[in-house]
């Protein structure tokens, strides 16, 4: 069942994405898995040695081979241009082939499965010869094109905007040598392409070009030495410069360093200076001043107000720059859509659309998450959380829990909907009480708890005593439909108070593991009461006697301290006891080992809980 | 209710059965290969942990590089720091004088030397690099003709 792939055919670079779990994912380059490039840079070389290089590798070589070198081939796609290499004539379609066989080829390798058929995005601005061309040039690759999409209607549909009712919608493609502005009516699923504008000799590059000057000039200014003559140094220069440009996209100012860039009479030159984004952005600002133009003309020929526009995306690596971000906002004055990878989005959303064409993304397969954590309440208030956040469903979780007091009958299952490590913080979905647990000591009993949501977001909560299989059950139909907002304030909330909460949790927890060793430490006391000298005893007895005073103190640090000495007279006895043990079981010679491992002490030293008490994991 | 109606129900409830196996089974097969690709990239991940650390740090080593020219003490820094990466995994790539080859190599621009063949790497701007096989960082290089 191979699969159709997704493939953004760009005039400098290209991009596949492919289907995974119903999620688009790209596709690597064979070259580019280990330096993190996953783009296929969009050049196809013929060597005089008659060798085809396609992507990375023809992109290095090209200046020794500048004839046998093609880039930029799609700006001549659906033309009678012919390409003369070595000799030989190949169309634009020909060209692209390659490309797009290169393509096939790596996926094929990532899917580890065959692949011919493709969906691939197209500038809306083409026309039918340039389309059919296109579609040519996958079948010369080997690929059936199952349908030819619009660029801006692959990048809509990557940010989910067919799935939102009708609106009209602005695509601001700045990529790294052109810009694309495209006007688009989407509904119920059609997309209708109202106007396009652009430049096509306008991008990232102009961008680098006036950063890198800048800073040979004031290096200049600085030193007196012009770098543009030391190819070593402006390589360097290029590579620190197109850095410090991706990292002003995310902080205020970064420092450009390189040392020993050149050498005079003087004796070495350093190069170090601080970049603030503000200096960038003024540097750039001309270039950005320049999609004005492009975009006022599309405005115009769709005839909308630009109050009509309901959604702004963003395509393109240089639209991750903050100051085109902030004048695309200012120019239509709306908020743009976040959270897709404006490289990425063209060939995730091809991606979406041959999904769509294959059968793979049906209603049935829409999987949701659960968007907040859920979990039942267990000793001191804490909750104990089954099913963490984002977790797909339908999904189950069974965990085993046991009871907290000796002779507990009943435990009652509190089921809770949140992130904040205590109870009393989030909120209580419902609550039921298993009655009918035989009278034992704590921690005996065990007690299954199991989460189940179902495919339509119902919970099945249910409990049941492993000894004598009683069973009892809630299902909570509307979970608290909460809102995107609420949903995220509670995330928040979490996140500001975790520290807080944390504390809180652990006092908690020693104030538990305090009553746990208290009781444990007194039924030792009763089962040892033969091999405990009266020395001993009373050393126990005068610790539990601290401990129990510091629990109605409350002081945690105390109750702590105490714990420890309690603890430590413990092991003292425990000692004991499996020395005699071991003496006894030395003049027996053999019969039954360990006898110090009385039941239930081993357990004792962990307890958590609650109600109950985690006993073990079981998914 | 009569047989048509019968008949009818039943071969849609026969189509979405299939429909839905079709489905399961494509989830079962991209479950399948997303656990094979996963266990893949781990053993990369874990072979390729330090690279990150490594690729900030190859400025560093040019620094240095260039620094042990004007002092010896650079040198000896330079020479420590490149012991340290080289365990790690990390190689130059021999470019002065080979063949220029795109796969290692990345051309700056072409000098006319006399002395050498056409397709000779003349010079060598910045060094390249390979890290446990991968290459890292091409070397930067300017290409002979005649």
């Amino acid at each position: 069942m191979s699969k159709i792939i997704g493939i953004d055919l760009g005039t400098s670079n290209s991009a596949a994405a492919v289907l995974i779990g119903g999620r688009p994912t790209i596709i690597p380059s064979a070259e580019g898995t280990s330096i993190g490039g996953k783009a296929f840079p969009s050049y196809v070389a013929f060597t005089k040695e008659g060798q085809v290089l396609v992507g990375e590798p023809a992109k290095r070589q090209s200046v020794t081979n500048p004839d046998g070198t093609i880039t930029g081939i799609k700006r001549k796609m659906g033309t009678d241009y012919k390409v003369k290499v070595h000799g030989k004539e190949y169309s634009p379609e020909d060209v692209s082939a390659q490309i797009l066989r290169k393509i096939k080829t790596d996926a094929e390798t990532y899917l580890a499965d065959t692949v011919d058929k493709a969906v691939i995005t197209v500038p809306a601005y083409f026309n039918d010869n340039q389309r059919q061309a296109t579609k040519d040039a996958g079948t010369i690759a080997g690929l059936e094109v199952v349908r030819i999409i619009n660029e801006p209607t692959a990048a809509a549909l990557a940010f989910g905007l067919d799935k939102v009712g009708e609106h009209k919608i602005m695509v601001f493609d700045l990529g790294g040598g052109t810009l694309d502005v495209t006007i688009m009516e989407i509904g119920e699923g059609v997309f209708e392409v109202r106007s396009t504008s652009g430049d096509t000799q306008l991008g990232g590059r102009d961008m680098d070009e006036r950063l890198t000057n800048f800073v040979l000039g004031k290096f200049k200014q600085e030193s007196g030495i012009d770098l543009r003559g030391d190819s070593m140094a402006m390589q360097r220069l290029r590579e620190a410069v197109e850095v410090a440009k991706i990292e002003l996209s995310s902080v205020m100012q970064t420092n450009l360093n390189l040392p020993y860039i050149t050498a005079d009479a003087g004796g070495p030159k350093h190069l170090s200076m601080t970049l603030a984004r503000s200096k960038l952005d003024e540097l750039i600002q001309d270039v950005i001043e320049r999609c004005r133009g492009p975009m006022t003309q599309a405005m115009k020929d769709s005839k909308l107000e630009k109050s009509d526009i309901g959604k702004i995306i963003l395509v393109g690596g240089p639209t991750r720059m903050p100051v085109v971000q902030e004048f695309v906002k200012g120019f239509m004055g709306k908020e743009i859509e976040r959270g897709v990878d404006p490289m990425e989005c063209v060939a995730m959303g091809a991606a979406i659309q041959a999904g769509v064409l294959g059968g793979e993304v049906k209603d049935l397969l829409l999987l949701d998450v659960t968007p907040l954590s859920l979990g039942i309440e267990t000793l001191g208030a804490v909750t104990t959380k089954l099913i963490e956040r984002n977790t797909t469903i339908p999904t189950r979780k069974s965990q085993i829990f046991t009871t907290a007091a000796d002779n507990q009958t009943s435990v009652e299952v509190n089921v809770l909907q949140g992130e904040r490590p205590l109870a009393k913080d989030n909120v209580s979905l419902g609550r039921f009480t298993l009655v009918g647990i035989p009278p034992s000591p704590r921690g005996i009993p065990q007690i299954e708890v199991t989460f189940d949501i179902d495919a339509n977001g119902l919970i099945h909560v249910s409990a049941k005593d492993l000894a004598t299989k009683k069973e009892q059950r809630i299902t909570i139909t509307a979970p608290h439909k909460l809102s995107k907002d609420e949903i995220d304030a509670k995330i928040k909330d979490a996140e500001r108070f975790a520290a807080d909460d944390l504390k809180r949790k652990e006092e908690i927890e020693v104030k538990n593991a305090a009553d746990s060793l208290v009781y444990a430490s007194e039924k030792m006391l009763k089962e040892a009461a033969d091999v405990a000298t009266a020395e001993q005893k009373e050393k126990i007895g005068k610790a539990i006697a601290d401990l129990k005073n510091a629990q109605t103190g409350g002081e945690i640090s105390e109750i702590k301290a105490k714990t420890e000495s309690l603890q430590t007279a413990i092991y003292e006895l425990s000692a004991a006891m499996y020395q005699k043990a071991a003496q006894e079981q030395q003049e027996k010679q053999q019969t039954q080992q360990g006898a110090g491992q009385e039941p239930g002490q081993g357990q004792t030293d962990q307890t958590v809980d609650a109600d109950y008490e985690v006993v073990n994991d079981k998914k | 209710m009569n047989v048509e109606e019968l008949l009818l129900q039943l071969s849609s409830a026969q189509s979405m059965s299939e429909e839905r196996l079709d489905l399961l089974m494509r989830c079962r097969a991209d479950l399948d290969n997303v656990m094979k690709r996963s266990a893949r990239e781990k053993e990369d991940n874990i072979k390729y942990a330090s690279l990150k650390l490594v690729l900030k740090l190859l400025p560093v080593l040019d620094s240095l590089d260039l620094a042990a020219k004007h002092d010896e003490g650079s040198k000896v820094l330079y020479m420590q720091l490149l012991d340290i990466l080289s365990g790690e995994g990390l190689m130059p790539i021999e470019a002065k004088g080979v063949r220029f080859d795109p796969y290692r190599h990345e051309a700056l621009f072409q000098v006319e030397r006399q002395e050498l063949e056409e397709g000779i790497v003349a010079e060598e701007i910045q060094k390249g690099y390979i890290f446990n096989s991968h290459v890292i960082r091409f070397s930067k290089v300017a290409v002979a003709k005649r």
